[in-house]
């Protein structure tokens, strides 16, 4: 969704015409012309203060040259050292971080500059390791890390932006680097990089725009790292709204879900089992009971008395059936209530239903049964708590943090198996990713098209 | 728009580069507009206001020193022409219906961010809105420009911003 200032400056675009016709052939009353209108001066009061004007003239002459020069002394060893500046990157996959690099081509700053970076860079180990390290060596330790996290779907076409501003070293070293760690990995990933000024950098980052190279790496040092607690801080509930009602949480979810649906199914006929048992007991001629038949009645009151060969066989049958539940999901069920209990939740989230439903998962529909969800996976044991509280929209900022951790730690969990599953092939050679740039430029037109088209 | 963007426009427009001028135009039209809105209140009046904005840029060129703030200097043409248009306003004689009619917005703003503002926002706090998103003022430069405390131009903001965000999330349900 477009954020308001987008919108509003997108409205502004439509809505205001062109310049007028009068405004348009009106000429412009330039320094020039209005030189020209000096010389209607007269001859005589020229002369006079043409005379003048030559003493000036000459002052002022001697006071530029001087000036021109103390300039140079000044300004020169800043022009030679401008390599020496550094540079500022932006890493686009989704995720989005811009890097500060020093003169040395160290990172000095890490920023996200988008809600799906704040994944990433809520794991203050991984921000530490990006620190002081080089700017080619930190994008691949972002880079990598996003993969883990399931940011970069390897299965499909996907691709990775590096954008810079400053000294050009620090971009080409770590493009290079970025095509390698694919080409390593054996995966083809078209890797973009670009050369921009402070102005269009300040714009592809999402930053307020900035005149100067130097006020931008000001700004970026300024930054909080986490993007929810620079963009300001009320917003962080709308950043999270970001994180969790896109593929996010439900993505991870779905696959958390489709783990353990053997252990409902498996729950929900254990339980059909104990139902069946007790209703066996219950409906049996040798129970003692008079009024109150159920196990666990029987068990508790007739415990003196001697029970028929069948009957006993029974109740024997029901003890093991408990004893297994208990040690299988760790519950134990202590009457006939707690059984119905949990017979309950089945019957109102069947196994069938389940499936349906992880047929076509989303967010909204995850959410819309996530009382039924949490009652099934409890009854078989799985902790639910975790995305009890990532459900939950945090109140304050540390709640938001400490959510985005665990649920950082939930997608590696979720796409370690993709992630370990890239590698294990050969590493691709050099020429591979050349053709494999040719084909995308022949196919789309540019790379810079077929960024756009997967970004549209 | 940056800055020097625009200071560096106004010093091609003052050589009499018509082109720089087009293009001065494109850059800053949204801000003009925007500022003018905010005294104006009336789209109509804002898009005339805009274009006479832009002759007396023109007209006056030759007093723009080069590589002086230029975005100081547009908004300062466009607040006089504003505070002009208001005076006027103020002393014409009451209109009938039928005129009130003839100056009904061009441009339906019905829906969309700039009526949101409209609705929920002061002038001032429009004007802060406008100076700090469009112009890229900091704070600190807004103070200095409507002779406000920096403090104040902060917490103006950032309120105007929660009551724009609250009544746009309200008009999407």
């Amino acid at each position: 969704m477009k954020s308001w200032k987008k919108r509003w400056k997108d409205e502004l675009e439509t809505m205001l015409p062109a310049l007028s016709e009068e405004v348009r052939s009106e000429p412009i009353l330039s320094s020039q012309t209005a030189n020209q209108k000096q010389e209607k001066k007269s001859l005589f009061s020229r002369f006079q203060s043409w005379l003048a004007l030559r003493k000036k003239r000459f002052y002022a002459g001697v006071a530029c040259c001087a000036a021109a020069v103390i300039a140079l002394c000044v300004a020169l060893p800043f022009a030679l050292s401008t390599s020496d500046a550094g540079a500022a990157l932006i890493v686009e996959i989704n995720p989005r971080a811009v890097f500060s690099v020093d003169g040395d081509g160290k990172v000095t700053a890490v920023v996200a500059t988008n809600a799906d970076a704040d994944v990433i860079l809520s794991d203050r180990a991984r921000v530490e390791e990006m620190q002081g390290e080089s700017v080619e060596r930190a994008v691949q330790v972002f880079v990598d890390y996003a993969a883990k996290l399931g940011y970069l779907d390897l299965s499909s076409q996907t691709a990775v932006r590096v954008s810079a501003c400053g000294d050009e070293t620090a971009l080409t070293k770590t493009g290079e680097t970025i095509e390698n760690y694919f080409l390593d990995k054996g995966v083809l990933v078209a890797v973009l990089t670009e050369d921009l000024t402070t102005d269009a950098f300040c714009e592809r980052a999402g930053l307020a725009e900035v005149e100067t190279f130097e006020a931008l790496t000001e700004t970026i040092h300024e930054l909080p790292c986490l993007y929810s607690e620079w963009e300001t801080t009320e917003r962080f509930d709308e950043i999270y709204g970001q994180i969790v009602s896109l593929d996010g949480i439900a993505c991870v979810y779905e696959r958390f879900l489709r783990d353990n649906l053997a252990k409902i199914e498996q729950g929900a006929l254990d339980v059909l089992r104990l139902i069946e048992y007790n209703n066996a007991i219950e409906s049996s001629e040798d129970n003692p009971g008079f009024l109150l038949k159920d196990y666990w009645h029987i068990r508790e009151n007739y415990d003196n008395v001697t029970f028929t060969e069948t009957f006993a066989a029974q109740m024997q049958t029901m003890d093991n059936a408990l004893a297994d539940y208990e040690r299988t999901y760790g519950t134990r069920i202590e009457n006939v209530v707690a059984l119905l209990t949990v017979a309950n939740g089945y019957s109102g989230f069947p196994t069938a239903e389940i499936v349906a439903l992880l047929e076509n998962f989303t967010f909204e529909k995850m959410f819309s049964r996530l009382v039924d969800i949490t009652v099934v996976l409890n009854n078989v044991g799985v902790d639910t708590s975790v995305w009890e509280a990532l459900c939950k929209i945090p109140d304050t900022i540390e709640e938001y943090v400490q959510n985005v951790q665990s649920y950082a730690l939930l997608r590696l969990e979720r796409f370690k198996p993709n992630y370990e599953s890239w590698g294990t092939g050969e590493a691709l050679s050099q020429q591979a990713y050349s053709d494999y740039i040719d084909t995308l430029i022949e196919q789309y037109g540019s790379l810079e098209a077929y960024w756009n088209n997967l970004h549209e | 728009m940056s800055k020097a963007e625009i200071n560096a426009l106004l010093t091609k427009t003052a050589r009499g580069d018509n082109a720089a001028f087009e293009k001065l135009y494109i850059v800053t039209r949204k801000g003009v507009f925007s500022f003018l809105y905010t005294y104006l209140r009336n789209y109509a009046d804002a898009e005339d206001a805009m274009q006479t904005v832009y002759l007396k840029i023109k007209r006056g060129i030759a007093s723009y020193q080069a590589g002086t703030n230029g975005s100081a200097w547009i908004l300062q043409i466009a607040k006089n022409h504003a505070l002009n248009e208001l005076k006027k306003r103020r002393q014409a004689p009451v209109t009938d219906d039928t005129e009130s009619v003839a100056k009904e917005p061009v441009y339906s703003m019905e829906t969309g961010v700039m009526q949101t503002m409209n609705r929920v926002l002061s002038e001032e706090e429009q004007r802060i809105v406008t100076l700090h998103v469009l112009w890229g003022y900091k704070h600190r430069e807004i103070g200095a420009l409507l002779a406000c405390p920096t403090g104040t131009v902060t917490s103006k903001y950032k309120r105007a911003i929660e009551k724009l965000r609250k009544a746009l999330k309200e008009e999407e349900r």
